[in-house]
């Protein structure tokens, strides 16, 4: 019995040890990934504008295309709305204060869902220097393989924030609260 | 008799002339207005770039909020997707050809609906130096006044083209012919 349950317990770690062995690391090209969010300007006019992804990195496992984890880390500093003094105010003391913090983050904490064009991501999203839980609802768009053999993913993301909750609450009448996120990436097999 | 039909053909053309009169012309301000286009890498991640607008003008009857008019002016020397050397090649002969073909318009011919949240705009859209008709689905998403007192309607639409149908086929297996259009659109009264 005793070795039966010896037995038992080495299956079971050789067993979890080949499956984070076999968990791929996909890399989402920057060039083909975007990070935009709209702004409500007097809460009616939506307004986008864009972060640069600088690095993400999908982990799935063998044939699923639902990633059991997702982190990335974005930009703020090269925020973009196609118009350099709202740029330049987005990134001051008013909104993200990139001088102060430059960094942007996030890691899933929890991803749930069987199929893979309607799943959900949970996770922390750090920026102006505070870190708190948003969810993004997350989808399949795409999957193929280039004209070189490369799998290829493709994902969209949206969500929504409330930028007060960052420390981001400037100008509530000329922009509103809500912020809506977007996202589309392009994940490329190992 | 006969003065009973001067009397109303003095007052048709009067009703007519004061329906004219009564159409406004509201500005669109372009800093609070996105023309964002969405191309598919691989045919299928979604890549999205913006093309600045210029000029544009909503021409509305008094106390309707679907336009009777829309044209716009916009610039594709300055489509933006965020990569300077995937910019430089659409604005080359490969696609846009901006050089050659420095403007791009949308003149509407006919805009139909009742309902302020769902109505079609069809209209001209010349760029790369072809004229063909696009349809745009629109809707109000929002209107109110301005702290300084002034008028706004927030619009927004979506379409969807073949870039083949301008001339701009280049490149068909690492950019798919459909492009999808979505505009959020700031009106201001006059």
């Amino acid at each position: 019995m005793k070795r039966l349950a010896a037995f038992g317990l080495l299956f079971s770690i050789a067993t979890a040890t080949s499956a984070l062995a076999s968990t791929e690391a996909w890399r989402v090209d920057p060039n083909h990934a975007a990070a935009q969010f709209t702004a409500r300007h007097f809460g009616i006019v939506p307004v986008t504008g864009s972060i640069p992804v600088k690095k993400v990195v999908v982990k799935l496992e063998p044939d699923s295309q639902i990633p059991i984890e997702v982190s990335a880390e974005l930009d703020p500093s090269n925020v973009d709305t196609h118009n350099g003094s709202r740029d330049n105010d987005l990134r001051s003391g008013h909104y993200f204060d990139v001088a102060s913090f430059p960094e942007m983050t996030f890691h899933s904490t929890k991803i749930t869902g069987t199929d893979p064009k309607h799943f959900t991501i949970v996770g922390n999203l750090t920026m102006h220097g505070q870190t708190h839980p948003i969810t993004l609802n997350a989808a399949v768009v795409g999957a193929n393989k280039t004209p070189r053999g490369r799998s290829v993913i493709a994902y969209s993301a949206n969500g929504s924030l409330d930028r007060r909750q960052w420390g981001l609450g400037f100008g509530p009448i000329i922009v509103a609260n809500g912020i809506d996120i977007s996202l589309n990436v392009e994940a490329d097999g190992p | 008799m006969k003065r009973l039909a001067t009397l109303s053909l003095v007052l048709s053309f009067a009703m007519v002339a004061a329906a004219v009169a009564a159409t406004e012309t509201w500005t669109v301000d372009p800093n609070h207005t996105t023309a964002q286009f969405t191309a598919r890498h691989f045919g299928i991640v979604p890549v999205v770039g913006t093309i600045p607008l210029k000029k544009a003008v909503v021409k509305l009857e008094p106390g309707s909020q679907i336009p009777i008019e829309v044209s716009a002016e916009l610039d594709p020397a300055n489509e933006d997707t965020h990569n300077g050397m995937r910019d430089n090649d659409i604005r080359s002969d490969h696609y846009f050809d901006v050089a050659t073909y420095p403007n791009m318009t949308f003149q509407s011919t006919k805009i139909t609906g009742t309902d302020p949240k769902h109505f079609t705009i069809v209209g001209n859209l010349t760029m790369h130096g072809q004229t063909h008709p696009v349809t745009l689905n629109a809707g109000v998403v929002g209107a109110g006044t301005t702290p300084r007192g002034r008028s706004v309607i927030a619009y927004s639409a979506t379409g969807s083209l073949a870039r083949s149908q301008w001339g701009m086929s280049f490149g068909p297996v690492i950019v798919g012919d459909g492009i999808d259009i979505s505009l959020n659109v700031e009106a201001d009264g006059p």
